[in-house]
């Protein structure tokens, strides 16, 4: 270095300018303040999902159900048979204690019409049976032949069995005025409701009914909402284009660690009664990871010491001392946080089946990803940290499809249907550009935890 | 306030170490940022977005104080050269001719005061003031300069020769103007 720059770095070393340091501090304080301030996405988001959960909750319940009981005067009469008959009382205790669904019976006249026609003709069956088992006591009461030779007990019981399928069905018949769908799943009845055929019920075939045994199901859709939040761990699959770029994939690979990602979501369903259903709707995920880096700047200074040997003719050295120019390397651990945040809309298929007690959902599907803000640093082709905000040749801001797929299992607790679903997510194509010399793509391997709400 | 306790003051989010801290080093940050942009409003806002990542980042900085400055000093450069990418946004092709660096260069000792110097480097054209300034005044090498500047080492050494001529030839004037 020549005595020119030697000259302009002496100048400018120490040098320090004025400034008005109360106005950029006033500057910098704001920063701060509004940077302390600032939560993560996350921490609004789970709010939203929270509050959203509670209003549907308790819009959920505060729905009233309005029953209207058709004017059917054998319907009424019988009322007092079911009221008299002490024996049934159990019977009917227990078919209350199912869940009916109260659905849209207001709506509907002719339906009501033809179950007061169905009523009338299981009434007229009925009192069919009543006038022959009274005729049959009648019987047995003229001719008996000694205090023994009573009604035998099978054969009145036989006919009380007849007069109280009857009876129950009776009362169904009041409750099918509310509603012809008994919900079977253990999913709450909203969700999977079932078509009870009356020649079934009439029949007192009620062993099926409390064993719930779907009896035979009827052609139609349901509609839910699902709202959830999960976790997710994430794998980083890097590669590299030609083998020129190795040593630039190990230096991405080694500064870049932990990496996690939080999601939520809003989707629609909409359910075939076969159990084959389709979601769509709007996923939100934040991919967390560190970037850990070593800066280094190298400080020149001039310390005293010897500068140059020189050899005597005697054999023994001489030492010159001056100012020596001396490099200081000063390096230091820089951490710093990245995040990349995608918006995905998804159309997923899948089916819907029931085991014991609790009701699964195997997905499958693909999704559309955007990018909404990628922040933080990693390191650029040239070897420094580059700034994710402003450097826009390395990640799209349409990462492609992904294929997602998913195993929900929903429980119900009490009226209200929670899920839990552990789910994967792998991007089918590169989220990073052509020219960009890596290739970039997650797998996510997570679990989502949610709330289901039911048309 | 020492700088030890300015620096774990800082590392507690201390407003009060904080405000301290920036008033001892803008003088000297602005000086660092000033020689990279040509506009004062701009190097203020340099040294501004400087001093928030050296608020976020104060929690890595575990060398000994006095360090620090150099550290700051870093950081400083790094948000304007950040900047300055922005601006280089064409991939401009640059010179790789090495020119003839043998020319005397000017005397400068005692004749010149910085803010004269100062003045002459900021009116170098954009590339050619930061690689003076990377390589003469920061140390940089031309290797490292070549990198942040997207272009061959070649270039790096012509932009600098270069640079120095225009500055030769501007020093030179002023002084025949003086005489």
């Amino acid at each position: 270095m020549g005595e020119f720059e030697k000259d302009i770095r002496d100048m400018f070393e120490d040098l320090e300018l004025q400034i008005d340091t109360d106005q950029l501090w006033s500057g910098i304080e704001n920063k701060l303040d509004k940077k302390d301030r600032k939560y993560p996405v996350w921490w609004i988001i789970a709010p939203v999902i929270l509050l959203m959960s509670i209003a549907v909750y308790t819009a959920v319940n505060m729905k009233t159900t309005k029953i209207k009981i058709g004017s059917n005067s054998l319907l009424q009469q019988n009322d007092d048979i079911i009221n008299n008959n002490l024996q049934q009382k159990d019977h009917y205790n227990g078919f209350n204690g199912i869940n009916l669904n109260s659905k849209n019976n207001t709506d509907n006249k002719d339906e009501n019409k033809n179950i007061d026609n169905k009523a009338k003709k299981h009434n007229n069956q009925k009192n069919i049976i009543n006038t022959k088992r009274n005729k049959l006591i009648a019987t047995q009461q003229k001719t008996p032949k000694t205090q023994n030779e009573a009604i035998p007990a099978s054969t009145i019981e036989t006919a009380d069995e007849q007069n109280n399928s009857l009876i129950i069905a009776n009362n169904l018949s009041n409750e099918k005025k509310i509603s012809r769908y008994v919900d079977f799943s253990p999913v709450p009845y909203k969700f999977n409701p079932v078509y009870i055929p009356e020649e079934i019920l009439y029949k007192g075939a009620f062993a099926d009914y409390f064993e719930r045994k779907p009896v035979k199901k009827v052609n139609y859709w349901s509609k839910s909402m699902d709202f959830s939040f999960g976790f997710a761990l994430v794998d980083k699959n890097l590669k590299t284009k030609t083998s020129a770029f190795n040593s630039y994939l190990n230096k991405r690979i080694t500064t870049e660690n932990y990496l996690e990602a939080i999601n939520s979501s809003i989707a629609f369903n909409l359910k075939h009664s076969s159990g084959f259903f389709i979601t769509t709707g709007i996923y939100f995920t934040q991919i967390d990871e560190r970037f850990n880096d070593i800066d280094s700047i190298d400080i020149y200074k001039e310390n005293d010491g010897i500068t140059k040997e020189i050899q005597n003719g005697d054999g023994t050295i001489a030492y010159l001392r001056g100012k020596k120019e001396v490099i200081e390397h000063i390096t230091w651990d820089k951490i710093i946080y990245n995040y990349y945040s995608f918006i995905e809309i998804p159309v997923i298929i899948g089916y819907h089946f029931d085991i014991k007690n609790i009701s699964l959902e195997l997905n499958s599907g693909l999704s559309y990803n955007l990018v909404l803000l990628n922040r933080g640093q990693i390191i650029g082709t040239e070897g420094f940290p580059v700034d994710l905000a402003t450097q826009k040749d390395i990640f799209k801001k349409r990462t492609g499809i992904s294929f997602i797929a998913g195993m929900k299992m929903l429980f119900p607790i009490r009226k209200n249907i929670f899920f839990v679903e552990p789910n994967i997510k792998y991007n089918l194509q590169d989220i990073t550009f052509k020219n960009y010399p890596l290739q970039q793509r997650y797998f996510n391997y997570g679990i989502k935890l949610g709330y289901r709400y039911s048309f | 306030m020492e700088l030890k306790d300015l620096i774990i003051g800082c590392k507690n989010n201390d407003r009060r170490a904080q405000k301290n801290l920036v008033d001892t080093f803008a003088p000297y940050l602005f000086a660092v940022s000033k020689r990279y942009m040509r506009d004062d409003h701009e190097a203020n806002d340099i040294i501004q977005e400087a001093f928030i990542s050296i608020f976020d980042n104060i929690q890595n900085f575990r060398s000994e104080p006095y360090a620090l400055k150099a550290w700051m000093r870093q950081i400083t450069i790094n948000t304007a050269l950040q900047k300055l990418r922005k601006t280089y946004r064409t991939k401009e092709v640059m010179p790789e001719t090495i020119i003839d660096d043998r020319d005397e260069m000017p005397d400068i000792y005692g004749k010149f005061d910085v803010e004269d110097i100062m003045k002459i480097i900021n009116e170098l054209p954009d590339l050619y003031r930061q690689v003076f300034n990377m390589y003469v005044i920061d140390g940089y090498s031309h290797r490292e300069i070549a990198k942040t500047i997207n272009q061959k080492e070649s270039s790096s050494r012509a932009l600098l020769t270069r640079a120095k001529k225009i500055l030769r030839e501007k020093i030179f004037e002023i002084q025949k103007k003086a005489i």
